[in-house]
């Protein structure tokens, strides 16, 4: 199915100028890196929820990110604990291996930070649009074709996911099947998926070029820009209470430690 | 190789052109060769002069020729990579440093000339088919190049889309008075809307001139592989036999032969429908339902029996059902209730390679599937996948290049082949698979007439050597030459089931689905009041029926020459 990143929810979120949302993710995810107790890491994983959800970005879309991550989760929540080794109150002893409460806890906060992160990034990619994004990037100094690449790729992330399911059904059923054991034979068996995706996207790429072109793009003509960003009050409001509210709990955290600990 | 071998062509201000021609005739190096991409952007020679709107198309960058030629490719999803309808339109604008006011007044009227106001705000890959390529179309007309050229605008659309786009184009004429050039293998459009038609057949312009001129030339059109308009093909068929017949649509071939027939009224009753065989069902499906996740039902409820041995058409507009129903046949989608059965066994669980031992499924896209390094390769996946080993798998492999005249290309990387080889490719790897039940999703998509006379031969050997065949097509006509029955879906139901002489004639039942009777069909309805057997529906059958109302009538051509 495609999958469209943006949700047109005109949420407060989707009005901001896409610098301010931009500054907000910085802020984020300095909160995520500075903060070490999965209480704290877990608040501010919270915050982000209520963000998208105030927002009005659908819980659907949210959820899907969870389980994009899910696999990740499960796995640095599994192993943390056995190579983390924190001492403190023994759950679990076999042979050599010791998994304490600290431990447990580090690999619960790196999971949430890791969620967190990734949840942040889509803060901007469902709420900005495509055009307002690059116009974001491009007002901070990134060249426009570089914005418009970066902006066509989020696009066509949709497509070759779905073109990837297509190939692997056209070749399910000539009989094809990814081989079971060992990762070599695997990726072996993944050749047919592979080089059709390839092919697919070779073409795709061969015509978008041209069609870039006739769209005037690559013309000695200085570009408008028809709806540009405005950087407005409730920009100025949203950044201020971003950087106090930041400045303000990375101050707890390093003169405090509020969050220091486990 | 050279893709074009000496072209001289004229486009007065104005005109409505198009331009048609089998695959890899070089009708899309033509249309590249205008807009200043070829061999600018696709590398190549380039000899002679172009000159478009008195600019030279080679040495003027392609970004500042969009100003005087605008081209709209034939895949929607490679032109559109805007996030919503009204920035895909905005885009070319900007390009050209319009200002932001200027902009959205061109915005709304580009959105207007196309249809699409009010879906400013939508994703361009939410639009239908139909819908996205008039998007594209109105992207272009944005820009307002004098001169227009469309790459294949029919292609991949429905009959409802095509319906859209073509109203959509016909508007165009009327009120720009841009030069509008079509690259078109649609032979009943270009019949309808061309001021003029030139042909392009291995690189150079077999025939050109008016619609009327060009389309009397039924044999060599046929020769070139260039599909001609059904009633045009009737119209020959009727001079070989000496009746003074020239027309293009059914409407002008009514108007034309009713002149030959008896005053109205006397209408006969059409003939009896043919019994249908009662043999066990090969595939069978019993109250199917599924539902897409967030979607609405695709199939609601279907069932369907098709005896060993059948050849059945799916018909019905997009989003009908009909992939939906054709992948429950091999276990691409599982059904959330009801049964899909397979030589009487139940789908259940089996994987969908173990179905493939039974189904042969081609897809619409050839290009999902290829990958191989040689045709021969590619040919050899799906056998092998399936068990088959040295001596017996290069022996079946040379047996389905043979069935579909692969020899020559065999050791070719076939990615590299026109589409209409790459879409014979994949026929023959499903062929090697030897099913025994056919399901093919608009196999004749982007074919020219030459290859799906080729596909049409191969389907009708299957179904001599007692192959069940379901092909799903949005081409009536075809479903009219090979299938023996008729299967029509709307929203995820069977609506109508039958004979094609009693499904596809039936222009009132039909047209509520979106779907109209071929041209012989119209054209023989049009005749019934004149007692002509209604309904006919290829060219063969009419010119049977032609024959016994004119010889029982007495109306011999000698008699109207007197």
């Amino acid at each position: 199915m495609l999958f469209d990143l943006y949700a047109p929810t005109e949420g407060w979120l989707h009005r901001l100028d896409p610098r301010t949302k931009l500054a907000m993710v910085l802020a984020g995810a300095a909160l995520l890196v500075a903060m070490d107790s999965a209480a704290a890491l877990g608040l501010v994983l919270l915050g982000v929820h209520l963000l998208l959800l105030s927002s009005r970005v659908p819980w659907r879309q949210i959820a899907w990110v969870w389980r994009q991550l899910a696999r990740v989760v499960i796995i640095i929540v599994a192993v943390w604990p056995l190579f983390a080794r924190l001492p403190g109150p023994a759950l679990l002893a076999v042979g050599p291996l010791v998994v304490t409460l600290p431990s447990v806890l580090a690999g619960v906060a790196t999971a949430l930070r890791v969620v967190g992160m990734s949840l942040l990034f889509f803060v901007i990619l469902f709420t900005t649009r495509q055009d307002a994004l690059v116009r974001g990037l491009v007002k901070l100094g990134l060249p426009f074709e570089a914005g418009l690449t970066l902006a066509i790729a989020l696009r066509y992330i949709p497509t070759l996911t779905h073109t990837v399911e297509q190939i692997q059904e056209a070749q399910a059923a000539r009989g094809w099947q990814v081989e079971r054991g060992d990762v070599l034979g695997r990726l072996r068996g993944m050749i047919p998926v592979f080089v059709a995706l390839i092919i697919s996207v070779l073409r795709l790429s061969d015509t978008l070029g041209m069609a870039l072109a006739v769209r005037g793009v690559g013309s000695s003509q200085p570009r408008t820009v028809w709806r540009d960003i405005r950087f407005g009050p409730w920009d100025w409001l949203a950044l201020t209470v971003t950087i106090a509210g930041a400045a303000g709990l990375l101050y707890a955290r390093f003169a405090w430690g509020v969050g220091a600990g486990l | 190789m050279p893709v074009l071998r000496g072209i001289s062509l004229a486009v007065p201000p104005g005109q409505a052109l198009a331009i048609m021609g089998p695959t890899s005739a070089g009708k899309t190096t033509l249309a590249l060769v205008l807009a200043g991409l070829a061999p600018a952007m696709t590398g190549g020679r380039l000899r002679g002069r172009v000159l478009v709107d008195g600019l030279d198309a080679a040495t003027t960058p392609a970004a500042q020729l969009s100003a005087h030629l605008g081209l709209v490719f034939q895949e929607p999803e490679r032109q559109l990579f805007n996030m919503t309808v009204a920035d895909e339109v905005a885009f070319g604008l900007e390009g050209l440093g319009m200002p932001p006011a200027l902009i959205r007044e061109r915005v709304a009227w580009a959105l207007g000339c196309v249809g699409l106001a009010g879906l400013e705000d939508r994703p361009p890959w939410q639009l239908s088919g139909g819908q996205q390529k008039r998007l594209a179309i109105g992207a272009i007309l944005a820009m307002q190049p004098p001169i227009l050229v469309l790459d294949e605008p029919m292609a991949g659309l429905d009959p409802a889309g095509r319906r859209e786009v073509a109203d959509a184009l016909h508007a165009l004429r009327a009120r720009s008075g841009a030069t509008v050039i079509v690259f078109e293998k649609d032979a009943e459009f270009a019949a309808r809307w061309a001021d003029r038609v030139a042909v392009l057949a291995e690189g150079r312009i077999a025939l050109d001139g008016p619609p009327q001129t060009v389309f009397q030339e039924v044999e060599r059109l046929h020769a070139l592989g260039v599909a001609v308009p059904q009633a045009a093909e009737l119209a020959a068929r009727l001079r070989r036999r000496g009746w003074p017949a020239a027309f293009l649509t059914a409407r002008q071939a009514a108007a034309s032969l009713s002149a030959h027939l008896p005053a109205p009224g006397r209408a006969e009753p059409p003939p009896p429908p043919t019994a249908r065989e009662d043999r066990p069902p090969a595939v069978e499906l019993r109250g199917v339902r599924f539902a897409y996740p967030s979607r609405t039902e695709a199939l609601r409820d279907v069932s369907l029996a098709i005896p060993a041995g059948q050849t059945v058409a799916l018909v019905g507009q997009n989003g009908s059902g009909k992939s939906t129903l054709a992948r429950t046949l091999i276990g691409l989608l599982r059904p959330q209730a009801g049964a899909v059965l397979i030589h009487g066994r139940p789908v259940g669980r089996r994987s969908v390679g173990e179905l493939a031992r039974a189904v042969g499924y081609v897809f619409q896209n050839p290009d999902h599937q290829i990958f191989a390094p040689s045709a021969r390769e590619e040919i050899a996946f799906g056998p092998r996948n399936l068990g088959l080993k040295g001596e017996a798998l290069a022996q079946r492999v040379s047996e389905a290049l043979a069935a579909f005249g692969l020899q020559e290309v065999a050791d070719l990387p076939p990615a590299v082949m026109g589409y209409g080889v790459r879409r014979l490719v994949t026929l023959a790897s499903v062929w090697a698979m030897q099913p025994d039940i056919w399901v093919l999703d608009e196999p004749t998509t982007g074919l020219d007439a030459r290859h799906t006379g080729q596909l049409l031969a191969q389907l009708r050997s299957l179904a001599a050597a007692g192959r069940t065949v379901l092909f799903i097509t949005h081409d009536l006509r075809l479903a009219a030459e090979i299938a023996q029955r008729v299967v029509v879906l709307h929203r995820g139901r069977v609506v109508l089931d039958g004979p094609p002489t009693e499904v596809l004639a039936d222009a009132e039942r039909l047209a509520p689905l979106g779907l109209r009777p071929p041209p012989i069909a119209r054209l023989s309805a049009a005749l019934a009041v004149h007692g002509f057997p209604h309904p006919t529906l290829t060219v063969d059958q009419f010119l049977a029926a032609w024959d016994a109302v004119t010889m029982t009538n007495g109306q011999l051509p000698i008699a109207n020459c007197q």
